[in-house]
């Protein structure tokens, strides 16, 4: 009669230290563990031409005719014939 | 007595005030007036015709309701009001298209790339139909009998099949002049690109592969003079009799579309072909 309450704590005990061993300690991680590694930065060779007057120029160029072939209003759909009643009776 | 100096200080200096007051909002009137005539462009006529075709708009819904109250009562005073409403919405009908072929004449003005000799010759047409419609309001200014109104409504409608096909042509014409005016500036761009490649093959490097990509941007011009040319024909083949002339001028300007996607294609290679220039 007397074993039970001694069985109870003992049991009660066993689990707090299973528990215990689950839940890590601490939870955050060295700040080794949180660096990712860094991905090397992809430098592209370039070449003498890159920095040259004509061909930046030209790049400029591209750039402003992109816009333009963007922008260009295809459709003019304000200027489309009027609808009219052209069948008139009385 | 020493007050009439004074006074006659702030008479003048009042009369002074008023002078310069008066030229500076005369001078200011002046010139407010004569930029209002000299800036008659296609926003001002596009204004226009919005104004006119929401009168019309308005006025047709007056003789809609008037026909229908004549059609069911056919009173005398239905039948006034019915010759009425409908004098005032052929009045405005004409306006409405006027207006509208305005705003197209000053389009195809201000639009850069339009070909000359097409521009003169829609600029014709289109102020053949205005003229036409400026006379045509005349005999629809006084109150006349249901017959000739008929008469008169009748005489629009028969032409506005042809006036139409003059539309349709010269919105196409402007689209044209969009597209001319792009692809001329993709090929000095190509010229440009070319001489580059030159000037480096010059220098003893390679430059195949750029070859072979210009050669690709400039086929893709080519394409795009294709469409717009299969466009030019569909709009120059309209005709008045034509029943479908709205679907062909949808399927012209669908072609104009596809004419700029290959030159938007030309340009991304010209890009393509930078940035290999650019690279070691």
């Amino acid at each position: 009669m007397y074993l039970l309450p001694l069985v109870i704590l003992l049991v009660f005990t066993v689990l707090l230290i299973a528990i215990k061993k689950k839940i890590p300690t601490s939870s955050t991680l060295p700040p080794e563990a949180n660096l990712t590694t860094p991905t090397p930065e992809e430098s592209i060779p370039l070449s003498r031409w890159a920095t040259d007057s004509g061909v930046l120029e030209i790049e400029e160029k591209i750039l402003l005719i992109e816009d333009k072939l963007e922008a260009v209003d295809l459709q003019e759909v304000k200027i489309q014939p009027p609808i009219l009643d052209m069948d008139v009776s009385l | 007595m020493k007050k009439l100096p004074k006074l006659l200080v702030l008479l003048s200096f009042s009369l002074l005030t008023y002078c310069v007051t008066t030229s500076f909002v005369y001078h200011f009137s002046l010139q407010t007036s004569f930029s209002q005539e000299e800036t008659f462009d296609y926003n001002r006529a596009f204004n226009d015709y919005v104004y006119n075709y929401n009168l019309y708009r308005s006025t047709h819904l007056d003789y809609i309701t008037a026909k229908s109250e004549y059609q069911s009562y056919n009173t005398l005073t239905s039948k006034t009001k019915a010759l009425e409403a409908t004098r005032k919405m052929l009045l405005q009908r004409d306006k409405a298209f006027e207006t509208y072929l305005t705003s197209l004449r000053m389009k195809l003005k201000e639009e850069t790339g339009v070909n000359t000799y097409k521009q003169s010759l829609y600029f014709l047409k289109l102020d053949d139909e205005v003229t036409w419609l400026k006379q045509h309001q005349s005999f629809l200014t006084t109150p006349s009998t249901i017959e000739d109104l008929i008469k008169e409504s009748r005489k629009l409608e028969n032409r506005y099949p042809s006036t139409s096909v003059i539309n349709y042509q010269a919105l196409g014409v402007v689209f044209e002049g969009k597209e001319i005016y792009l692809r001329e500036e993709v090929e000095e761009l190509i010229d440009l690109v070319e001489k580059k490649i030159n000037e480096i093959k010059a220098s003893g490097e390679d430059t195949q592969i750029m070859e072979r990509w210009l050669i690709e941007a400039k086929q893709k011009v080519v394409l795009s003079q294709q469409k717009q040319a299969e466009a030019e024909t569909i709009l120059s083949s309209m005709e008045p009799k034509d029943t479908g002339k709205a679907k062909n001028y949808d399927q012209a300007r669908h072609l104009f579309s596809e004419s700029n996607q290959y030159l938007k294609e030309a340009v991304s290679f010209l890009k393509e072909i930078i940035r290999e220039v650019k690279r070691a």
